[in-house]
Protein backbone atom coordinates (compact mmCIF):
# COMPACT_ATOMS: atom_id res chain seq x y z
CA UNK A 1 0.00 0.00 0.00
CA UNK A 2 1.15 3.70 -0.40
CA UNK A 3 3.14 4.62 2.97
CA UNK A 4 0.15 7.43 4.37
CA UNK A 5 2.02 10.58 5.21
CA UNK A 6 1.60 12.69 8.40
CA UNK A 7 0.49 15.44 5.96
CA UNK A 8 -2.31 13.62 4.04
CA UNK A 9 -5.52 13.79 6.54
CA UNK A 10 -7.93 13.39 4.09
CA UNK A 11 -8.27 9.48 5.04
CA UNK A 12 -6.93 6.51 3.36
CA UNK A 13 -8.40 3.46 2.64
CA UNK A 14 -6.11 0.11 3.33
CA UNK A 15 -8.44 -2.69 1.36
CA UNK A 16 -9.06 -0.73 -1.99
CA UNK A 17 -4.55 -0.79 -2.63
CA UNK A 18 -5.35 -4.73 -2.19
CA UNK A 19 -8.68 -4.41 -5.24
CA UNK A 20 -8.24 -1.46 -7.62
CA UNK A 21 -5.30 -2.17 -9.03
CA UNK A 22 -7.04 -4.80 -10.90
CA UNK A 23 -9.98 -2.38 -13.36
CA UNK A 24 -6.92 -0.14 -13.97
CA UNK A 25 -4.13 -2.24 -16.11
CA UNK A 26 -1.10 -0.79 -17.28
CA UNK A 27 -1.69 -2.69 -20.48
CA UNK A 28 -4.87 -3.99 -21.51
CA UNK A 29 -4.82 -7.95 -23.10
CA UNK A 30 -7.52 -10.39 -24.50
CA UNK A 31 -9.03 -12.85 -22.32
CA UNK A 32 -8.51 -10.40 -18.74
CA UNK A 33 -4.79 -11.75 -19.06
CA UNK A 34 -4.19 -7.69 -18.42
CA UNK A 35 -0.75 -6.50 -17.32
CA UNK A 36 -1.63 -5.01 -14.10
CA UNK A 37 0.64 -4.65 -10.97
CA UNK A 38 0.41 -7.65 -9.77
CA UNK A 39 1.89 -8.87 -13.19
CA UNK A 40 4.87 -6.54 -12.90
CA UNK A 41 5.44 -8.05 -9.25
CA UNK A 42 5.43 -11.45 -10.43
CA UNK A 43 7.75 -10.76 -13.36
CA UNK A 44 9.73 -9.19 -10.74
CA UNK A 45 9.83 -11.85 -7.95
CA UNK A 46 10.98 -14.13 -10.97
CA UNK A 47 13.76 -12.18 -12.48
CA UNK A 48 14.76 -11.56 -8.60
CA UNK A 49 14.59 -15.20 -7.71
CA UNK A 50 16.61 -16.59 -11.09
CA UNK A 51 19.12 -13.57 -10.98
CA UNK A 52 20.28 -12.90 -7.80
CA UNK A 53 21.70 -17.21 -7.92
CA UNK A 54 22.75 -16.72 -11.30
CA UNK A 55 24.75 -14.38 -10.47
CA UNK A 56 26.30 -15.32 -7.42
CA UNK A 57 27.24 -18.95 -9.34
CA UNK A 58 28.54 -17.13 -12.33
CA UNK A 59 31.13 -15.18 -10.19
CA UNK A 60 32.62 -18.80 -9.43
CA UNK A 61 32.18 -21.34 -6.28
CA UNK A 62 35.12 -21.80 -4.23
CA UNK A 63 35.83 -24.55 -1.60
CA UNK A 64 36.29 -21.39 0.89
CA UNK A 65 32.79 -19.94 0.29
CA UNK A 66 31.91 -15.96 -0.06
CA UNK A 67 29.31 -14.50 1.88
CA UNK A 68 26.97 -15.34 -1.17
CA UNK A 69 27.51 -18.79 -1.92
CA UNK A 70 27.09 -19.55 1.98
CA UNK A 71 23.82 -17.92 1.74
CA UNK A 72 23.20 -19.86 -1.46
CA UNK A 73 24.41 -22.94 -0.04
CA UNK A 74 22.18 -22.60 3.15
CA UNK A 75 19.40 -22.02 1.19
CA UNK A 76 19.63 -25.41 -0.85
CA UNK A 77 20.08 -27.03 2.01
CA UNK A 78 17.26 -25.92 3.47
CA UNK A 79 15.73 -26.69 0.73
CA UNK A 80 16.88 -30.41 0.59
CA UNK A 81 16.77 -31.23 3.86
CA UNK A 82 14.19 -29.89 5.44
CA UNK A 83 11.70 -29.74 2.94
CA UNK A 84 12.42 -32.15 0.45
CA UNK A 85 13.64 -34.87 2.35
CA UNK A 86 11.25 -34.45 5.27
CA UNK A 87 7.88 -35.08 2.66
CA UNK A 88 9.24 -36.77 -0.61
CA UNK A 89 10.06 -40.11 -0.79
CA UNK A 90 13.27 -41.07 -2.37
CA UNK A 91 11.67 -41.81 -5.90
CA UNK A 92 9.61 -38.96 -6.39
CA UNK A 93 13.00 -36.85 -5.10
CA UNK A 94 14.29 -36.58 -8.98
CA UNK A 95 11.08 -34.98 -10.22
CA UNK A 96 9.53 -33.13 -7.13
CA UNK A 97 12.83 -31.97 -5.42
CA UNK A 98 13.27 -29.15 -7.87
CA UNK A 99 9.54 -28.33 -7.63
CA UNK A 100 9.15 -27.86 -4.45
CA UNK A 101 12.87 -25.76 -3.82
CA UNK A 102 11.55 -23.54 -6.93
CA UNK A 103 7.92 -22.98 -4.77
CA UNK A 104 10.54 -22.04 -1.89
CA UNK A 105 12.61 -19.66 -3.92
CA UNK A 106 9.95 -18.21 -5.65
CA UNK A 107 7.15 -17.45 -2.77
CA UNK A 108 10.19 -16.20 -0.74
CA UNK A 109 10.78 -13.66 -3.59
CA UNK A 110 7.99 -12.48 -4.02
CA UNK A 111 7.10 -12.16 -0.43
CA UNK A 112 10.82 -10.17 0.04
CA UNK A 113 9.72 -8.09 -3.11
CA UNK A 114 6.47 -7.31 -0.91
CA UNK A 115 8.72 -5.11 1.61
CA UNK A 116 10.59 -3.24 -0.54
CA UNK A 117 8.83 0.42 -1.56
CA UNK A 118 8.68 0.36 -5.43
CA UNK A 119 6.89 3.10 -7.36
CA UNK A 120 4.04 1.12 -9.05
CA UNK A 121 1.32 2.85 -7.30
CA UNK A 122 -0.27 5.17 -9.96
CA UNK A 123 -0.07 7.80 -7.65
CA UNK A 124 2.09 10.94 -7.34
CA UNK A 125 3.26 13.85 -4.86
CA UNK A 126 4.69 16.20 -5.79
CA UNK A 127 8.09 17.35 -3.94
CA UNK A 128 9.58 20.85 -4.42
CA UNK A 129 8.27 21.63 -7.59
CA UNK A 130 9.02 17.55 -8.97
CA UNK A 131 6.49 15.04 -9.03
CA UNK A 132 7.13 11.76 -7.71
CA UNK A 133 5.39 8.26 -7.92
CA UNK A 134 4.46 7.43 -4.69
CA UNK A 135 6.36 4.27 -2.82
CA UNK A 136 4.27 1.62 -1.90
CA UNK A 137 4.89 -1.69 -0.90
CA UNK A 138 2.54 -4.46 -2.58
CA UNK A 139 3.31 -8.08 -2.86
CA UNK A 140 2.54 -10.69 -5.53
CA UNK A 141 1.67 -13.21 -3.05
CA UNK A 142 -0.98 -10.94 -1.18
CA UNK A 143 -3.43 -11.68 -3.72
CA UNK A 144 -5.38 -14.95 -3.95
CA UNK A 145 -5.01 -15.95 -7.61
CA UNK A 146 -1.41 -16.11 -7.17
CA UNK A 147 -1.61 -18.10 -3.99
CA UNK A 148 -4.16 -20.29 -5.64
CA UNK A 149 -2.64 -20.95 -8.58
CA UNK A 150 0.24 -22.34 -7.17
CA UNK A 151 -2.08 -24.12 -4.66
CA UNK A 152 -3.01 -25.77 -7.79
CA UNK A 153 -0.36 -26.83 -9.20
CA UNK A 154 0.54 -28.97 -6.00
CA UNK A 155 -3.27 -30.29 -5.84
CA UNK A 156 -2.88 -31.62 -9.32
CA UNK A 157 0.76 -32.99 -8.66
CA UNK A 158 -0.57 -34.83 -6.01
CA UNK A 159 -3.23 -36.80 -7.32
CA UNK A 160 -1.93 -37.45 -10.75
CA UNK A 161 1.05 -38.86 -8.90
CA UNK A 162 -0.86 -40.88 -6.49
CA UNK A 163 -2.47 -42.25 -9.71
CA UNK A 164 0.80 -42.87 -11.10
CA UNK A 165 2.28 -44.38 -8.67
CA UNK A 166 -0.20 -46.50 -6.99
CA UNK A 167 -3.12 -47.14 -10.13
CA UNK A 168 -6.26 -45.08 -10.06
CA UNK A 169 -8.34 -47.96 -7.91
CA UNK A 170 -5.07 -48.10 -5.55
CA UNK A 171 -4.56 -44.61 -5.03
CA UNK A 172 -8.49 -43.98 -4.06
CA UNK A 173 -8.54 -46.80 -1.95
CA UNK A 174 -5.43 -45.71 0.09
CA UNK A 175 -7.43 -42.98 1.15
CA UNK A 176 -9.33 -44.83 3.57
CA UNK A 177 -7.69 -46.74 5.85
CA UNK A 178 -8.10 -50.62 5.82
CA UNK A 179 -10.41 -52.94 8.12
CA UNK A 180 -12.59 -49.51 8.38
CA UNK A 181 -16.19 -51.42 9.14
CA UNK A 182 -18.56 -50.97 6.76
CA UNK A 183 -21.21 -49.10 7.94
CA UNK A 184 -19.15 -46.28 8.75
CA UNK A 185 -17.37 -46.45 5.12
CA UNK A 186 -19.67 -43.58 3.48
CA UNK A 187 -19.34 -41.18 6.10
CA UNK A 188 -15.52 -41.52 5.92
CA UNK A 189 -15.73 -41.17 2.50
CA UNK A 190 -17.39 -38.06 2.80
CA UNK A 191 -14.81 -36.92 5.22
CA UNK A 192 -11.75 -37.53 3.30
CA UNK A 193 -12.91 -36.23 0.10
CA UNK A 194 -13.63 -33.21 2.22
CA UNK A 195 -10.03 -32.62 3.65
CA UNK A 196 -8.63 -33.33 0.07
CA UNK A 197 -10.40 -29.90 -1.06
CA UNK A 198 -10.03 -28.46 2.43
CA UNK A 199 -6.36 -28.71 1.58
CA UNK A 200 -7.04 -26.15 -1.51
CA UNK A 201 -8.25 -23.74 0.97
CA UNK A 202 -6.19 -24.34 3.85
CA UNK A 203 -2.70 -23.99 1.54
CA UNK A 204 -3.65 -21.20 -0.67
CA UNK A 205 -5.50 -19.17 2.03
CA UNK A 206 -2.86 -19.91 4.34
CA UNK A 207 -0.16 -17.81 1.72
CA UNK A 208 -2.58 -15.18 0.13
CA UNK A 209 -3.92 -14.04 4.04
CA UNK A 210 -0.64 -14.14 5.91
CA UNK A 211 1.22 -11.36 3.04
CA UNK A 212 -1.84 -9.68 3.24
CA UNK A 213 -2.90 -9.10 6.60
CA UNK A 214 0.49 -8.33 7.21
CA UNK A 215 0.68 -6.12 4.74
CA UNK A 216 -2.66 -4.40 6.49
CA UNK A 217 -1.40 -4.42 9.86
CA UNK A 218 1.89 -2.66 9.06
CA UNK A 219 -0.46 -0.42 6.49
CA UNK A 220 -3.11 0.82 9.66
CA UNK A 221 -0.31 1.01 12.14
CA UNK A 222 1.49 3.57 9.77
CA UNK A 223 -1.64 5.29 9.11
CA UNK A 224 -3.73 4.95 12.49
CA UNK A 225 -2.52 8.65 13.01
CA UNK A 226 -3.76 9.69 9.63
CA UNK A 227 -7.23 7.87 10.10
CA UNK A 228 -8.18 9.00 13.42
CA UNK A 229 -6.85 12.55 12.31
CA UNK A 230 -9.63 12.22 9.67
CA UNK A 231 -12.46 12.18 11.61
CA UNK A 232 -11.37 13.51 15.07
CA UNK A 233 -8.80 16.53 14.60
CA UNK A 234 -5.40 17.52 13.88
CA UNK A 235 -4.49 16.30 17.56
CA UNK A 236 -5.06 12.78 16.56
CA UNK A 237 -2.07 13.16 14.35
CA UNK A 238 -0.26 12.41 18.56
CA UNK A 239 -1.02 8.52 17.65
CA UNK A 240 1.51 8.33 15.26
CA UNK A 241 4.24 7.97 18.50
CA UNK A 242 2.64 4.89 19.23
CA UNK A 243 1.49 3.76 15.56
CA UNK A 244 5.19 3.96 13.84
CA UNK A 245 7.03 2.32 16.41
CA UNK A 246 4.40 -0.75 16.34
CA UNK A 247 4.48 -0.57 12.15
CA UNK A 248 7.98 -0.40 11.75
CA UNK A 249 8.33 -3.13 14.51
CA UNK A 250 6.21 -5.56 12.72
CA UNK A 251 7.51 -4.42 9.07
CA UNK A 252 10.79 -5.69 10.43
CA UNK A 253 8.91 -8.92 11.98
CA UNK A 254 7.37 -9.71 8.93
CA UNK A 255 10.22 -8.97 6.74
CA UNK A 256 12.74 -11.09 8.45
CA UNK A 257 10.43 -14.09 9.95
CA UNK A 258 6.98 -14.25 8.42
CA UNK A 259 8.21 -13.81 4.28
CA UNK A 260 10.88 -16.97 4.76
CA UNK A 261 8.90 -18.78 6.94
CA UNK A 262 5.83 -18.70 4.72
CA UNK A 263 7.64 -20.17 1.75
CA UNK A 264 9.04 -22.95 3.92
CA UNK A 265 5.48 -23.84 4.90
CA UNK A 266 4.10 -23.90 1.21
CA UNK A 267 7.00 -25.97 0.02
CA UNK A 268 7.07 -28.34 3.00
CA UNK A 269 3.13 -28.85 2.61
CA UNK A 270 3.52 -29.52 -1.16
CA UNK A 271 6.35 -31.82 -0.20
CA UNK A 272 4.23 -33.47 2.25
CA UNK A 273 1.09 -33.61 0.47
CA UNK A 274 3.01 -35.10 -2.95
CA UNK A 275 5.32 -37.61 -1.00
CA UNK A 276 1.81 -39.22 1.00
CA UNK A 277 0.26 -39.73 -2.66
CA UNK A 278 3.24 -41.67 -3.76
CA UNK A 279 3.96 -43.77 -0.48
CA UNK A 280 0.50 -43.42 1.41
CA UNK A 281 0.54 -44.83 4.78
CA UNK A 282 -2.70 -46.88 4.88
CA UNK B 1 -15.83 16.06 18.19
CA UNK B 2 -19.02 14.91 15.34
CA UNK B 3 -18.38 11.27 13.78
CA UNK B 4 -19.52 10.54 10.22
CA UNK B 5 -20.78 7.58 8.47
CA UNK B 6 -24.01 5.74 8.74
CA UNK B 7 -24.66 2.67 11.39
CA UNK B 8 -24.75 0.12 8.80
CA UNK B 9 -20.61 0.56 8.03
CA UNK B 10 -20.23 1.10 11.82
CA UNK B 11 -21.87 -1.98 13.05
CA UNK B 12 -20.23 -4.04 9.93
CA UNK B 13 -16.76 -2.53 10.81
CA UNK B 14 -17.43 -3.42 14.32
CA UNK B 15 -18.64 -7.17 13.87
CA UNK B 16 -15.25 -7.77 11.44
CA UNK B 17 -13.13 -6.53 14.84
CA UNK B 18 -15.01 -9.00 16.92
CA UNK B 19 -15.10 -11.96 14.59
CA UNK B 20 -11.44 -12.05 14.06
CA UNK B 21 -10.62 -11.18 17.55
CA UNK B 22 -12.49 -14.03 19.05
CA UNK B 23 -10.95 -16.03 15.87
CA UNK B 24 -7.51 -15.25 17.32
CA UNK B 25 -8.19 -16.37 20.94
CA UNK B 26 -7.74 -20.39 20.23
CA UNK B 27 -4.86 -20.10 17.40
CA UNK B 28 -3.26 -17.59 20.31
CA UNK B 29 -2.94 -20.36 22.79
CA UNK B 30 -2.14 -23.25 20.57
CA UNK B 31 0.36 -21.20 18.97
CA UNK B 32 1.56 -20.33 22.80
CA UNK B 33 1.45 -24.54 23.35
CA UNK B 34 3.20 -25.39 20.11
CA UNK B 35 6.35 -23.21 20.97
CA UNK B 36 6.05 -23.94 24.91
CA UNK B 37 6.59 -28.02 24.53
CA UNK B 38 8.89 -27.76 21.41
CA UNK B 39 11.04 -25.45 24.09
CA UNK B 40 10.47 -28.25 26.97
CA UNK B 41 11.27 -31.07 24.70
CA UNK B 42 14.32 -29.32 23.51
CA UNK B 43 15.39 -28.86 27.63
CA UNK B 44 14.90 -32.76 27.76
CA UNK B 45 16.40 -33.79 24.81
CA UNK B 46 18.96 -31.33 23.16
CA UNK B 47 20.60 -33.22 20.57
CA UNK B 48 16.89 -33.30 18.91
CA UNK B 49 16.84 -29.81 17.97
CA UNK B 50 17.26 -29.52 14.27
CA UNK B 51 13.69 -31.91 14.03
CA UNK B 52 11.72 -30.78 16.62
CA UNK B 53 12.54 -27.21 14.91
CA UNK B 54 11.23 -27.98 11.64
CA UNK B 55 8.06 -29.65 12.94
CA UNK B 56 6.85 -26.73 15.31
CA UNK B 57 7.52 -24.34 12.16
CA UNK B 58 4.62 -26.86 10.49
CA UNK B 59 2.49 -26.97 13.37
CA UNK B 60 3.01 -23.29 14.17
CA UNK B 61 2.18 -22.66 10.50
CA UNK B 62 -0.87 -24.90 10.44
CA UNK B 63 -2.24 -23.62 13.61
CA UNK B 64 -2.07 -19.88 12.89
CA UNK B 65 -3.63 -20.37 9.46
CA UNK B 66 -7.13 -20.90 11.61
CA UNK B 67 -6.72 -16.64 12.37
CA UNK B 68 -6.82 -16.13 8.20
CA UNK B 69 -9.68 -18.09 8.08
CA UNK B 70 -11.57 -15.95 10.54
CA UNK B 71 -10.17 -13.17 9.10
CA UNK B 72 -10.98 -13.72 5.70
CA UNK B 73 -14.97 -15.20 6.50
CA UNK B 74 -14.94 -11.70 8.52
CA UNK B 75 -14.28 -9.60 5.21
CA UNK B 76 -16.54 -11.72 3.37
CA UNK B 77 -18.93 -11.21 5.78
CA UNK B 78 -18.27 -7.27 5.26
CA UNK B 79 -18.22 -6.95 2.25
CA UNK B 80 -21.30 -9.16 1.02
CA UNK B 81 -24.22 -8.05 4.26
Amino acid sequence: MTLPLLASSTGFDPVSEFTNFVNDPYVNLPFGLDINKGVVYLWLSGALAILVPLLIIRKGLKAKPSRGQEFLEMVYDTAYTQIAKAGLPDEGMRIWFPYVATCFVFIWSMNLLGFIPLPFSGESIDIAGVTLPKLQIYAASANLSVALTLTLVTFFATHIEGIRYNGVVGYFKSWIPSGTPKPILPLLIVVEVLSQLVRLVSLSFRLFFNMLAGHLVIAVFLGVGALMAASLGNAAFAVHLIGWPMGIALYLLEATLIAALQAYIFAALSALYIGGAIHPEH
Amino acid sequence: MALNGDINTASKTIVLGLATGFGAIGPGIGVGIIFGKTIEAVGRQPELRGQLQGMMWLGFALTEAIVFYALGMAFVAYAIT
